[in-house]
């Protein structure tokens, strides 16, 4: 695939080591190289060492051991000001362009006036489909993650690195993104991309770093997805229990991509229940105290009801796999991906007669997801009603129940997921076949 | 993040009084000799030590409302409004309605829980309208001042001295002086574990830390916002009317223009430096109304202005205001280190 690649690397950091003050040891002895013109996939689950790894190389963290080489000299990168003199941008994973500015106002804002010259000429010699016109606020995700990468070139950038790009996308604006990138790799951009869906990585990428523990378990092509996530998680089969349990009225799925009328969805259904009702809001912060201890974080969920707290919080943090040092450790202390399953184990095991669960497995693994799915299907065997919000269609064909899909404000006829036809769910949720 | 605070209030405080030592340095005295001669008049001369305490008890009494208020994340900047018209208050009780029963028990009280309802009014606008209550609580501080100079220049005006001052009230309302000191600095200790404890070991005080360490997530496990706001209002007025009373029935036995001169916004400085904690509230006071009057001390007999106090604590709000930008910074710092 990297036909052009072989020439001499882009990029090369060998032997990277992160260790943290606090005694963590996030990168041990990582190396990547990056070819001009390549798509390099970076996947792992959550704690792996991919984000200490790639703020390394944006210069966010100064590494304890370990060079980095660009274009066969080796450079020590102290910033991120000093990564983008030395043509590497990276995209965070939320939008950070203004929303009521257009994408060109945006380029200009950020880099000036040769920046929005530089965009320009890129578009119109790849031939790109990108709407550099209209405020960011009008647009589809997926285009605005496009403006971000142009925004990333416009600086000049040769790498960009995209961290966790597709993580709220559809699969169509996904497809669209790939087609963006292929296109300017063609131009000899390069690119590391950051995922946790291996598919995706797959399709997309030339090659892929797979880390594990802080180390590199491989490097090298991309082949077939089962053969990536034994090791990712070293061995491990590949989901067996897919839960096949298809049409239980209890397990309710609700497909589509946020801002679709979700929150309408929810609200509906946290108005009519008698018990207490367990709610992951779509936004997680929403529903964590930073500066308050996990103790007090389930304290304050349930402050009228008779509970052991601190009996409570210890079953959640066994049962959903959350690290912490302890039960009193302030909840921002947490890693993202611990204070998720935190949040969710809470409402779930919190929940009498009915649970509201919003994107809750957005940005886990996918070891993390399936055992939230296991606690989920618990929840539902003890008789208490799920409201499942996805926008993954593997998510929800995986994790089974009653699916239907959200779009612009409507909601499909339910299907059972085991007999659920993929190919029409994904249209419907792109817009297509409605009546 | 514990040690990051106290470095950043650490550090907030060093830069306020390098900023004060340069101020002395510049008028030609010595900053080491200043501190010492502010130190002595403050704390070892005996009139000092009892205006030092009595500074203290109010300011520690405001302090103590508003560490209340600020951990639910509200910020009243109308202490000095409603200190003022708690004196108001009392002195309608005493001047007006002249009510004897229970001596300064009951324009005590009154002053309170007219400085509560005084502040209760903008959590009201917050919740029925929202608005912001830095504004409307900072504007009702010239209301309650304009009303002061009204009885003062006016109605209440002593007609024997003819000076914009109130009569003097009579013996059987003041205060009673305990060992010299004021009765306030006993309130105030008394005060600061019983709001500790609110604070901290009872419900309503977690709803209030929760709600000002993060809005929704109070709104997400239902708690009522509308009581959390006007009652976190209500507490720091009325402690900041009580303490308006208490300077009126014990300490000043009558109103006069600058009846306040400023203790309600110097009690922001001194929450602040307490870390909005109950408990640091009583050394914060004291140890600040020792840097007050020993500063203006350092006026009459070093010629070192006034002025330079106010730089001082201007300089000192700023940078408490900014700790949580040095606490980042700081941790930043030992990240790197």
């Amino acid at each position: 695939m990297t036909s052009q690649g072989r020439s001499s690397p882009l990029l090369e950091a060998r032997n990277i080591w992160v260790v943290y003050s606090d005694g963590t040891v996030a990168n041990k002895g990582v190396s990547l190289t990056l070819y001009e013109g390549e798509i390099h996939g970076l996947v792992g689950e959550n704690g792996a060492g991919k984000t200490s790894f790639v703020h390394v190389l944006y210069g966010v963290v100064r590494p304890s051991a370990g060079e980095i080489s660009i274009r066969g000299v080796k450079t020590r990168i102290s910033s991120p000001q000093d990564a983008r003199r030395h043509g590497i941008f990276m995209v965070p994973q939320h939008n950070v362009l203004i929303p009521s500015l257009t994408g060109i106002e945006n380029i200009r804002l950020s880099n000036g006036k040769g920046a929005v010259e530089r965009v320009h000429r890129i578009v119109d010699e790849l031939g790109l489909e990108v709407d550099l016109e209209t405020p960011v606020e009008r647009l589809e995700r997926g285009m605005v993650k496009k403006i971000e990468v142009l925004r990333a070139l416009s600086t000049g950038a040769r790498i960009v690195i995209l961290d966790e790009p597709t993580s709220v996308m559809s699969p169509v604006e996904v497809e669209d993104l790939a087609r963006l990138l292929r296109a300017l790799r063609g131009a000899g951009f390069s690119f590391i991309f950051i995922s946790h869906r291996l598919d995706e990585v797959v399709e997309i990428c030339d090659r892929v770093t797979v880390l594990r523990d802080g180390q590199v378990a491989y490097t090298g092509g991309v082949d077939d997805v089962d053969r990536l996530y034994r090791l990712m998680f070293r061995g491990e089969e590949f989901l067996g229990d897919r839960h096949g349990g298809g049409g239980t009225d209890l397990l309710r799925v609700y497909l589509g991509i946020e801002g679709n009328g979700q929150e309408e969805l929810a609200n509906m259904y946290l108005s009519g229940s008698r018990g207490f009702t367990g709610y992951v809001p779509g936004n997680p912060y929403r529903a964590v105290v930073p500066g308050m201890s996990l103790v007090d974080n389930v304290r304050f969920r349930v402050l009228e009801r008779d509970v052991d707290y601190e009996e409570f919080t210890l079953r959640i943090v066994r049962s959903y796999e959350v690290v912490a040092k302890d039960i009193y450790t302030p909840i921002d202390r947490l890693s993202g991906g611990n204070m998720q399953r935190f949040i969710v184990g809470r409402e779930v095991e919190l929940s009498q007669d009915r649970c509201v669960l919003m994107y809750p497995t957005r940005g886990l693994d996918m070891r993390s997801m399936a055992l939230l799915h296991r606690r989920v299907w618990e929840a539902v065997e003890r008789g208490c009603e799920v409201i499942y919000f996805t926008e993954d269609i593997e998510e929800a064909l995986m994790l089974g129940g009653l699916v239907s899909v959200v779009y612009r404000g409507r909601v499909s006829e339910p299907v059972p997921a085991d007999k659920a036809d993929v190919d029409r769910l994904k249209m419907l949720m792109s817009g297509i076949g409605w009546s | 993040m514990q040690l990051y605070r106290g470095l950043a209030t650490l550090l907030a405080v060093s830069i306020a009084v390098a900023a004060y030592s340069g101020v002395i340095i510049l008028y030609g005295g010595d900053p080491v000799e200043a501190y010492l001669k502010m130190f002595r008049n403050a704390f070892l001369d005996p009139y000092g030590l009892r205006e030092t305490m009595r500074l203290a008890a109010a300011l520690g009494i405001i302090s103590l409302g508003l560490s209340i208020v600020f951990r639910a994340g509200l910020w009243n900047i109308g202490a000095e409004g409603q200190y003022v018209l708690g004196g108001l208050a009392a002195g309608y009780v005493v001047y007006i309605l002249s009510l004897h029963g229970g001596g300064p028990v009951v324009p005590l009280l009154m002053g309170a829980l007219i400085g509560g309802l005084y502040a209760a009014l903008p959590g009201v606008l917050r919740w029925r309208l929202g608005v912001n209550e830095v504004l409307t609580t900072l504007m009702l501080n010239y209301v309650a001042l304009y009303l002061l100079y009204y009885v003062v220049y006016g109605v209440w005006r002593d007609p024997q001295t003819g000076f914009p001052v109130t009569p003097e009230i009579p013996s059987l309302y003041r205060l009673p002086e305990i060992g010299g000191f004021v009765g306030g600095l006993a309130i105030m200790l008394l005060l600061a574990p019983v709001l500790y404890h609110l604070l901290f070991h009872t419900r309503y005080g977690f709803k209030l830390r929760v709600y000002g360490l993060n809005r929704e997530a109070a709104e997400y496990a239902g708690y009522d916002r509308r009581m959390i706001i006007v009652s976190g209002l209500f507490i720091s007025g009325f402690l900041a009317g009580l303490a308006g009373a208490g300077d009126f029935l014990g300490s000043y036995y009558r109103l006069m223009p600058r009846f306040s001169s400023g203790l309600g916004y110097t009690a922001i400085i001194v929450a602040l430096l307490a870390s909005n904690h109950p408990l640091l509230v009583p050394i914060a006071s004291i140890l600040f109304a020792g840097f007050l009057y020993g500063s203006y001390t350092l006026a009459i007999v070093a010629d070192i202005p006034t002025e330079a106090t106010y730089l001082m604590t201007g300089l000192l709000l700023a940078m408490l205001v900014s700790t949580q930008y040095l606490e980042r910074w700081i941790g930043w710092l030992a990240r790197r280190l």
